[in-house]
């Protein structure tokens, strides 16, 4: 009943944004500015950054309003040109996709169960700290769901570009997780 | 014991989805900002189409309106000049300046326009002074050639004050010693009857650059193919062209030949 609801008000809003209306946008903006800018979040290296992706991605949004046509929801839509909001950032900030090449020599394995206990605040620190190549990859392939072709045409790398970024991403992941927990623990003792 | 990489992306997945953020305050501001700009090109370009077009039909009238003033204009002076004064001055210059004689008349005429309305009451003047200090003898032959030039110019058109009253011719006679070749070579082209004239500018068109419109002709010649041009001028007089065809597809317009 509420989802119909929240559905309802989201669907007026979009109207009157498509027509223009000032009061309608913003309202739009307020209902979903934090999730958008949590998105942004996972894609940039501070606040700064985040904030001006989604700057750019609400402007982006109310531009192609017309585009929108119902079909789906319209958070998902939304979140769409946010994500390609960001990558487009990077392209143009000529931080794109720069392969860092790593020690493939340490093994790292993580507890799943310490890691668990890991809050999305560190997750997203984690996250933050990778270099733009793996940072997207990962979020595209790890968070958004695509696959490896998809995250070729979003991104014009190639695929198997895409598979190695990903690996490595994780590598560096798991090793700064076991760093936390070893801080954590440290802290404990 | 290793966490499987499904595993590990679903634990990022997981925690990270539902991730949300407050904005800084100013960040609507700025979309806010954004959006207006956008508004506003929006609404500036078709300001500019509009200024682009009136541009365009300015530009036209400078190229259209001011040919066909010059034409008149250019009649005027070339009329002036068989009466007198004005010929013989700006033909004064030309030799001075040592051009060809009838281009270099043509443009110190455009020069001197000035000079070349020169008050007959002056001009009279000058014709008494003239009778006082020269012979009368060879100012007479040079009259005779001059009448002979405005006969033969009369069938071009030149039907205003083609026979000047006899205080303007008179008042040839002074400068012209010195410039007799000009004078009878001026009318040259008018001698021929207006048939071969016309042949002739024609024959110019083709392969001499006079004007402006002879080069309009040409760069329209390598680029329009057509019998009847885009766009085709005609010397009229001398150096002077007027636009003698459009062909704009559907509207054709094209003067007599």
């Amino acid at each position: 009943m509420m989802f119909l609801e929240h559905k309802y008000i989201i669907d007026d809003l979009v109207k009157r944004c498509k027509a223009g209306e000032r009061k309608a946008q913003e309202l739009l903006y307020k209902q979903f500015a934090s999730k958008m800018l949590g998105v942004c979040f996972r894609y940039a290296t501070d606040r700064m950054e985040a904030e001006d992706m989604l700057q750019n991605g609400f402007i982006k949004v109310f531009q192609k309003m017309a585009d929108y046509r119902g079909e789906g929801a319209f958070e998902g839509w939304m979140r769409r040109i946010m994500v390609h909001g960001a990558i487009e950032y990077y392209r143009k900030h000529h931080k794109m996709m720069q392969l860092v090449e790593l020690d493939a020599s340490n093994e790292t394995s993580v507890d799943p169960l310490a890691a668990a206990k890991l809050d999305a605040k560190d997750l997203m620190v984690l996250i933050q700290r990778l270099a733009p190549g793996y940072r997207i990859v990962f979020n595209l392939y790890a968070i958004e769901g695509y696959s490896h072709k998809e995250i070729a045409a979003i991104t014009g790398i190639s695929e198997g570009a895409s598979k190695s970024q990903l690996s490595r991403a994780r590598t560096v992941l798991r090793e700064q997780i076991i760093k936390m927990e070893g801080k954590k623990y440290g802290n404990a003792g | 014991m290793e966490m499987p990489d499904n595993e590990f992306d679903e634990l990022f997945r997981s925690k990270l989805n539902g991730f949300e953020a407050e904005p800084s305050a100013n960040v609507w501001t700025r979309i806010n900002a954004g959006i207006n700009a956008n508004k506003r090109r929006k609404i500036f370009v078709p300001v500019l189409s509009i200024a682009a077009s009136i541009i365009v039909l300015v530009a036209a009238g400078i190229l259209f309106f001011p040919a066909k003033e010059n034409t008149t204009g250019k009649r005027n002076i070339q009329n002036k000049v068989t009466k007198g004064a004005g010929t013989i001055i700006a033909a004064q210059k030309a030799i001075d300046d040592k051009k060809p004689a009838i281009l270099g008349a043509n443009q110190a005429v455009k020069q001197n326009k000035a000079d070349a309305h020169v008050d007959i009451a002056e001009v009279a003047r000058e014709t008494k002074k003239a009778e006082d200090t020269s012979p009368n003898q060879p100012g007479e032959t040079q009259l005779a050639v001059l009448k002979d030039a405005q006969l033969s110019l009369a069938p071009l058109n030149m039907k205003q004050h083609v026979v000047p009253d006899s205080g303007t011719v008179l008042a040839i006679k002074l400068p012209m010693k010195d410039s007799i070749p000009l004078v009878v070579r001026q009318p040259q082209p008018a001698i021929q009857s207006p048939a071969i004239a016309n042949q002739d500018a024609s024959a110019k068109t083709k392969h001499k650059i006079h004007s402006v419109g002879d080069l309009v002709n040409i760069l329209v010649a390598k680029v329009d193919k057509r019998k009847d041009k885009f766009v085709e001028f005609t010397d009229t007089d001398g150096d002077q062209s007027t636009i003698t065809g459009v062909n704009l597809g559907i509207v054709k317009i094209k003067k007599g030949e």
